[in-house]
């Protein structure tokens, strides 16, 4: 009796020990997990690129290792460029329709950050013909009709802008068969006033010379559905090939491909088959997955922070991991999300075009704008005395998913 | 037979009985407000789910109310059947007669939890009044005006009136724009512009369509009235939206005539 007693207690024991495990699995933090610790960094502007340029100074990272791990994107046949096995399987089959003479325009979509330019950039090695291959990206939003001509008289060869629809498309018509790729395509997508008719200048040029002509678009995604919405772009085009931030497995190849390229070695980087627990390196990998997302751009920023060189055992230290902490989205009012929803769907706003948007006065434009950027929310670039703030690219993923969240971007 | 009755009741209602009872209704309280809470910051953090979270609380509310009010009744007092109908004829009695209008109100409530026409969110035409459902009580809805002003809606007037429900759950509503504009104009080109000018406002909705119709009116003179039908991007934003679109189109309308005179 005593031990049918036991027995029964030792059983609910054992229940609430396992329950008790398995509740613990499911609320442990993904921190807890990891080997490799994360500090919380407050302080988004520890990103910024001059601040950036600094810590990687400080901790005497060599050039070789910055240059394999730039943010730009990626040139023809660079041994960096990774993954993407299917889209460029569609793509090329895309390219073969057209070839065989089928009328067909693609676009290339995916979140700020995936590698659209890199991805459309290795296009060439893939064709047999580089004569007909032409990259080109636009720098700036097509403000009116005129400007649309010329942009696009540019984009296509032309010495000088040509003047009509009409002529420019007869001139496209005479050009021999191509490719044509353009980047940056979310420029078009705009609420400004005015620059409705730009667009549709730009999409009946590519429309009217499809016959002739292979026109690729590369495009962020929340513009591409803006572009649809208002536009029906998505009816247009016959193929949309859209591109995802990595995988986990493609970040640690992206992030190994670039450790090769700067020379260090990555003979850690194997799994100890007896324990079978994963590499430091895996784990840190794996770490950097959890941080970015998949986001290149923000993993190799976390991975430079923590490489740090010994030299006296002229050794590779791994440091914990210093995580940004976006809470301070969660304290930005209605017309600052909205600002920066309109920058992110548009690629960039200058202060004349937040004025437009906003109905606003030049100064509450410029203020907001500024403050943003103070906040290390927004990069600014000037070009022909033009500013345009952008989204810094490096939190874009973080700020999208926040403002889709909140739903001032659909 | 009588005074059975009440010292039976009395002996019921003992002071530790009603300590229990007490407990009960502190503890279903305090769940309440856990569960508010726990809501709110729901709300916060995946606020594009506002309008299906808001409206779990209200049903929530009355069944762990009810479920309270059973176990004080059936696990706690646990009065003999003589007593309960005794009880409950009454207070059937004493309630059907003292508060008619409330039991009426009651019945449309506890109809709305189970065939719900709004839910805490909608912005609706009800009892005469148009806002947003802030609270969804058992007798009396409360509404948000655009005015802002609170306004308590007694819930039989769902059973009286028809109820108008601009958004049906979603964060997006139309908004209908109506600008009157002399005959002489021309109707293709401003057509077009309201159309941009609809698409150009931050707090319009472009995900579903927008749509400008043109219809003939008198007042005083022949008129063309627009009618500029858009979504706005989240409901509060309604006449942020509608001043917004209005204000666009006349300065668009201004700078054309301007460029048309020069």
């Amino acid at each position: 009796m005593a031990n049918t007693t036991q027995n029964k207690t030792l059983s609910t024991m054992s229940v609430f020990t396992r329950l008790y495990r398995n509740l613990s699995k499911i609320f442990k933090s993904q921190a807890d997990e990891l080997v490799i610790p994360i500090n919380i960094k407050t302080d988004l502007c520890h990103a910024q690129a001059s601040r950036r340029e600094k810590l990687y100074t400080d901790r005497a990272l060599p050039d070789s290792l910055l240059q394999a791990f730039t943010e730009k994107p990626l040139v023809t046949g660079d041994m960096r460029f990774i993954g993407r096995d299917e889209q460029s399987t569609r793509l090329l089959s895309a390219i073969e329709m057209w070839q065989s003479g089928q009328t067909s325009m693609l676009a290339v979509t995916g979140p700020q950050g995936c590698g659209i330019s890199s991805f459309l950039q290795q296009i060439p090695q893939h064709i047999s013909d580089q004569q007909g291959w032409h990259y080109s990206e636009l720098t700036r939003r097509p403000t009116d009709n005129e400007d649309c001509l010329a942009q696009l008289s540019n984009i296509v060869g032309s010495e000088q802008p040509i003047a009509s629809v009409a002529e420019l498309i007869d001139y496209i018509n005479t050009l021999p068969p191509g490719i044509f790729a353009i980047d940056n395509g979310h420029y078009l997508a705009s609420r400004i006033m005015g620059s409705n008719q730009a667009i549709r200048t730009f999409g009946a040029v590519m429309v009217a010379t499809q016959q002739r002509h292979l026109w690729i678009l590369g495009c962020q995604e929340f513009a591409w559905r803006r572009l649809a919405y208002l536009y029906n772009a998505d009816r247009y085009f016959t193929e949309l090939i859209g591109l995802t931030l990595f995988s986990e497995d493609e970040l640690k190849q992206c992030l190994s491909s670039r450790l090769q390229v700067s020379g260090i070695l990555l003979n850690s980087d194997t799994s100890n088959e007896q324990t079978e627990s994963p590499s430091v390196l895996g784990q840190l990998f794996s770490t950097l997955y959890k941080l970015s997302n998949g986001k290149p751009d923000i993993a190799f920023f976390y991975l430079l922070g923590s490489m740090n060189f010994n030299a006296e055992d002229k050794l590779w230290d791994i440091q914990p991991v210093e995580q940004l902490d976006f809470n301070q989205l969660k304290q930005l009012v209605h017309e600052e999300l909205f600002t920066l929803a309109e920058i992110s769907a548009h690629g960039q706003l200058s202060i004349d075009d937040h004025q437009s948007i906003f109905r606003s006065s030049h100064e509450e434009s410029w203020l907001l704008l500024e403050r943003l950027y103070h906040q290390c929310l927004l990069d600014k670039t000037t070009n022909d005395n033009v500013t345009t703030y952008h989204l810094v690219p490096l939190y874009s993923d973080v700020i999208t998913r926040f403002l889709n969240n909140a739903n001032y971007l659909y | 037979m009588q005074q059975d009755t009440i010292a039976q009741l009395i002996e019921l209602l003992s002071l530790s009985r009603l300590l229990q009872a007490g407990m009960v209704i502190i503890f279903a309280w305090l769940l309440l407000r856990i569960l508010h809470i726990g809501l709110q910051q729901l709300i916060q953090r995946w606020p594009r789910y506002r309008l299906q979270m808001g409206q779990m609380y209200p049903m929530l509310r009355i069944f762990i109310w009810l479920l309270a009010t059973a176990y004080i009744i059936f696990g706690v007092i646990k009065p003999p059947q003589t007593i309960v109908f005794a009880v409950l004829g009454s207070l059937g009695l004493a309630v059907g007669l003292a508060a008619q209008g409330g039991v009426r109100n009651l019945l449309a409530g506890v109809m709305m939890i189970f065939n719900p026409p709004f839910r805490v969110g909608d912005m609706v035409h009800f009892g005469g009044y148009y806002g947003e459902v802030t609270q969804l009580d058992l007798s009396v809805t409360w509404l948000r005006t655009l005015d802002d002003n609170v306004i308590m809606v007694p819930n039989s007037a769902v059973l009286e009136n028809a109820v108008a429900n601009a958004n049906s759950g979603e964060l997006s509503e139309m908004v209908v724009i109506n600008i009157d504009l002399p005959r002489t104009i021309d109707i293709q080109s401003t057509r077009l512009l309201a159309r941009e000018v609809a698409m150009a406002s931050p707090y319009s909705y472009l995900k579903k369509p927008v749509s400008v119709t043109v219809e003939s009116r008198y007042e005083y003179d022949f008129l063309l009235r627009l009618i500029i039908k858009v979504y706005v991007v989240d409901i509060r934003l309604e006449r942020l939206l509608s001043s917004d679109i209005t204000e666009r189109f006349i300065e668009a309308l201004q700078k054309q005539d301007t460029k048309s005179v020069d």
